[in-house]
């Protein structure tokens, strides 16, 4: 055998252990997702058959048409309310983030430390604290049998603050000033320097908030009386209570209703949604 | 110059003295209803004078110090308060009322209704101290985050170092155990809740059975019922610290491994006298987050067992929940545990920056 490949064996060989120990611990990992789908596609009576199958002995549909049929559980409505409230929030969040982050990244004002504290505050204290005000503002307003006590409170989002203002910082300030020699205006100077710029951290923060609000649970739960404003993640609970009682398969069926758009958008987004994770400019 | 700097000194506590008129003043509309109040009519009458005048004082405040801190250079004049006012309105009606209302709250007796139907000073947190419920929850959570942070902080700390070489297996892996942190918690939950079934041969005990051992009730036992809470929730987030961890690590320069590698360090050696001090920033920082998001625990408790056997996996936050609008007049009581858990976190975080700031290594 060449040197070469005697070499490459070798290097195999010594990592070979070490790397069926990572694959074996991926797979661990990932098994209750498998295991999650696996159950959904088999019938009531194979799921809890012992010996357990690893792969439906027969591919059954019988989870997912109850879902989709069952009588109290209208599937349709909470998959709307989900969408509108994802895209909501992601559009508030726009409109509020990116002038913010401006101010914060490229001016000096007075009482700026004092504002930057208040987007610090928001990010320590939790909703399970504040929702107890915020319902009853939402109370007074007359807001609670719609979707914008969901929408609303998580229009400022601090943590897209932070990220905003760090990659607006990164511009150069030579862009901005020449700019503002022909004579820009400030919107103009956004739109169409800033925003193009820093894409990037636009669509991460975007990518944050579609999978923090799509996955919310606490929040629509103490924010809604009644089922017809309530999101996906709440319609598991509904149909774990349903009369048929504890029917895995119907209940994992329901998981993939709300699992998949979120991977699916992992998928499509190849990585960058781990980016938008793990962007920490935190030194 | 001392002039600006003077000018400063005054908006700023111009400022300060405006939001405590503005304060006052909505405090007085607050306790309107209150008996008591309505034998200082004078005190009532001049609530909106004083919030009025907050607003003065703030304005011209702001006017001064913003001349003071701008300059001549005049960066924009007022526009940046144009730009940031949105999102400030926002955080003060969402964020910064909300706590200041629910410490309010946390001083009377009331419902939902009648937020302040009656004032009680500091019996709610004495009635606190006395609820077995709570007592309870305190201590589930207290060891839940003790648990889950030390289970978390070292298990990611090994995955980092395990996966953070640059090959194909490792980003594979290192995605793969991202996925279930895009999962919602509720998912996870259930799913966990269907593998540790007991009655209904869940793949745990199934398996458990092929080696002969008696099926388990996992989360119908209260002494394994919070362990598998914190089982689900470490496996459902390590794999998001670890690649905060592994980006942090790949900041280190690769000069310092080559130096250390022709001093002939051992690679333990390696990792505890150069990775671990290197990424203390993002450490120290993950910890502190870390800490605080698992005193917020709900989701996975109210999904797997809603605090049950008994009561042994209650936490502070199902507390909260259960009292604040789930019993009659119990609001009170409910704020002034909200009060506490904000308290705890904050004291936390006070206590990492003393103990541990001094560890920090800046580079």
């Amino acid at each position: 055998m060449k040197e070469q490949t005697r070499r490459r064996l070798r290097r195999c060989m010594k990592r070979l252990p070490g790397d069926l120990l990572k694959i074996a611990v991926v797979l661990c990992f990932v098994f209750p997702f498998y295991w999650m789908i696996c159950t959904a596609f088999k019938s009531y009576s194979e799921a809890i058959q012992t010996p357990v199958t690893f792969w439906p002995e027969r591919f059954s549909m019988d989870g997912v048409a109850s879902i989709l049929g069952a009588r109290n559980v209208d599937v349709l409505r909470y998959l709307r309310n989900s969408i509108l409230i994802t895209a909501g929030t992601i559009a508030l969040q726009m409109l509020l983030l990116v002038p913010a982050a401006y101010a914060f990244a490229r001016f000096e004002f007075f009482g700026k430390n004092v504002c930057f504290a208040l987007v610090l505050l928001a990010l320590m204290i939790p909703g399970q604290v504040t929702y107890i005000t915020v319902y009853l503002t939402m109370a007074d307003w007359n807001l609670l049998n719609t979707l914008w006590p969901q929408i609303l409170p998580h229009g400022a989002n601090a943590f897209g603050i932070f990220l905003l203002r760090q990659g607006f910082k990164q511009v150069p300030d030579e862009i901005i000033e020449s700019a503002q020699l022909d004579s820009a205006s400030q919107v103009q100077i956004i739109l169409k320097i800033l925003a193009p710029m820093c894409k990037s951290v636009l669509l991460t923060i975007m990518l944050f908030s579609f999978v923090t609000t799509w996955n919310n649970y606490f929040w629509p739960l103490v924010m809604t009386n009644s089922e017809a404003v309530r999101p996906l993640t709440m319609m598991l609970v509904r149909v774990l209570d349903s009369e048929l009682g504890t029917r895995w398969n119907e209940i994992m069926a329901a998981n993939l209703l709300v699992v998949i758009p979120v991977l699916a958008v992992y998928i499509f987004t190849s990585g960058r949604i781990i980016k938008a994770f793990t962007y920490n400019g935190i030194k | 110059m001392k002039q600006t700097k003077t000018v400063k000194r005054l908006a700023a506590a111009g400022m300060a003295a405006g939001v405590l008129l503005i304060l006052t003043g909505v405090l007085l509309i607050k306790a309107a209803g209150l008996s008591s109040a309505r034998r200082i009519p004078l005190l009532l009458g001049s609530r909106y004078l004083l919030i009025a005048a907050g607003a003065a004082l703030g304005a011209v405040s702001t006017y001064f110090g913003n001349t003071a801190v701008q300059g001549k250079r005049s960066r924009k004049g007022f526009f940046p308060y144009l730009l940031i006012a949105p999102a400030m309105i926002f955080l003060i009606i969402f964020v910064l009322y909300p706590i200041l209302n629910v410490l309010f709250l946390s001083f009377f007796k009331g419902s939902v209704q009648n937020p302040t139907k009656e004032f009680v000073g500091l019996k709610n947190y004495a009635a606190l101290g006395g609820k077995a419920a709570f007592l309870t929850a305190v201590k589930n959570t207290f060891f839940y985050a003790a648990v889950f942070v030390l289970l978390v902080m070292a298990g990611s700390l090994l995955m980092a170092a395990w996966l953070s070489a640059d090959r194909r297996l490792n980003k594979f892996s290192q995605t793969a155990i991202f996925t279930p942190h895009l999962i919602a918690t509720v998912s996870c939950a259930f799913i966990w809740r269907w593998i540790l079934d007991f009655n209904d041969y869940g793949l745990l005990n199934t398996l458990l059975s092929v080696f002969g051992v008696a099926p388990i009730p996992w989360l119908e036992s209260s002494q394994t019922a919070m362990w598998a809470i914190i089982a689900m929730n470490v496996w459902k987030n390590i794999g998001y610290y670890t690649l905060i961890l592994i980006a942090a690590m790949k900041n280190i320069p690769a000069e310092i491994f080559e130096a250390a590698t022709l001093d002939n360090a051992s690679k333990t050696k390696c990792f505890f006298r150069i990775t671990l001090p290197l990424i203390s920033p993002q450490l120290f920082v993950t910890l502190i987050l870390l800490t605080i998001g698992s005193f917020n625990v709900f989701d996975s408790v109210n999904a797997m067992t809603e605090g049950g056997p008994g009561s042994s996996t209650e936490v502070i936050a199902r507390f909260i929940y259960l009292f604040a609008f789930g019993n009659v007049n119990s609001l009170g009581l409910g704020c002034a545990a909200a009060v506490f858990l904000m308290f705890i976190q904050l004291a936390l975080t006070a206590v990492y920056f003393k103990v541990l700031a001094g560890r920090v290594h800046y580079s």
